[in-house]
């Protein structure tokens, strides 16, 4: 199932969420926000570091290979407004001004699913792309920050 | 170009064959992680539940949002969704009056793709069930009898639409 589609990623994420949704839903109405809820929200995760090494073979896995996955295709299409603030061999900081997978989620009134299904993939992302690499970030959009400070920088 | 099915398409210019492809991508792996971890059918009946209210809901909302009677729904339902699904399938048509529409499909590339991922159910839900919501739309006016699918196994799909007498 690695056929790639050639789609832009807000599209691609947006056809993903309209089953996603529902059916996470459904599991959290049933289950809360138990185990079962976890086992759905690692698969995701899984998923998103899987993404991240097809990324990394297709970008490069340093600082430079991040900055273009962010630029291209995060925010191909219009998805995401991008301030680069610094950029080193060893980090890279930017903000994420505006963010179109968060209107997406806020227009549903589903931000509490945009989190889990959509934000929280960028950590496990990371893994997968270079394991050498972390990101921390302090606030999103999406939670309802004023914007998203990714910063991430080689582990000591 | 808009199409009553916006919301269901997402993006006109995807395909609903790669449309429903990226869907599966994502569903499939995190279906196959809850079975693992509440059993086959207990997974199933949520997937099941979900994404069956889920459709309804949509095409409900649809319908709601065209003019005209229930028989004007459902024609209009169901030709925004003959220009999506029909570059995917193969039919012959059966009979065509006043009373009835029945046609077979005898080649669909939604069976293909979800028969050899081995995800029949799945496809049956995310494509097969639409055709009962759409004809939901016809409320009273409009009824689909389809006794088998290729989906489910079948040579083919035996579509029998009956229309109500108008008044």
């Amino acid at each position: 199932m690695s056929d790639e589609i050639a789609i832009g990623h807000l599209q691609k994420r947006k056809i993903e969420a309209r089953v996603l949704i529902p059916f996470i839903t459904a599991c959290r109405e049933k289950f809360g926000d138990g185990p079962t809820s976890e086992v759905v929200a690692a698969t995701i995760r899984a998923q998103a570091a899987e993404e991240g090494a097809q990324w990394a073979g297709s970008f490069g896995s340093d600082v430079a290979g991040l900055r273009e996955l962010a630029e291209t295709v995060w925010a191909g299409g219009g998805g995401l407004d991008i301030q680069v603030l610094d950029q080193t061999n060893d980090r890279l900081a930017f903000n994420v001004t505006r963010c179109r997978y968060a209107e997406f989620y806020k227009e549903l009134g589903l931000e509490d699913l945009g989190s889990l299904i959509h934000c929280s993939r960028d950590h496990a992302m990371v893994a997968g792309f270079n394991d050498g690499l972390e990101l921390t970030r302090s606030q999103t959009i999406m939670d309802g920050g004023s914007c998203c400070d990714f910063r991430f920088r080689r582990k000591t | 170009m808009t199409s009553v099915l916006d919301d269901y398409l997402v993006d006109p210019k995807v395909s609903l064959l790669d449309k429903t492809r990226i869907q599966a991508q994502v569903l499939v792996p995190v279906l196959r992680a809850l079975r693992a971890e509440l059993g086959n059918d207990k997974a199933d009946a949520i997937v099941k539940q979900a994404l069956r209210d889920w459709s309804r809901q949509l095409f409900a909302a649809v319908g709601d949002a065209i003019e005209g009677s229930p028989r004007r729904k459902w024609a209009s339902l169901q030709s925004a969704l003959g220009e999506v699904t029909l570059r995917e399938v193969e039919f012959e048509i059966r009979r065509h009056d006043k009373e009835a529409l029945e046609f077979d499909v005898t080649r669909c590339r939604f069976a293909e793709f979800f028969r050899a991922l081995g995800e029949p159910e799945l496809g049956a839900l995310l494509i097969c069930e639409t055709d009962f919501d759409i004809a939901s739309a016809g409320d009273g006016e409009v009824s689909l009898d389809r006794a088998q699918t290729i989906m489910r196994g079948a040579p083919s799909c035996t579509f029998r639409y009956k229309f109500a007498p108008r008044p």
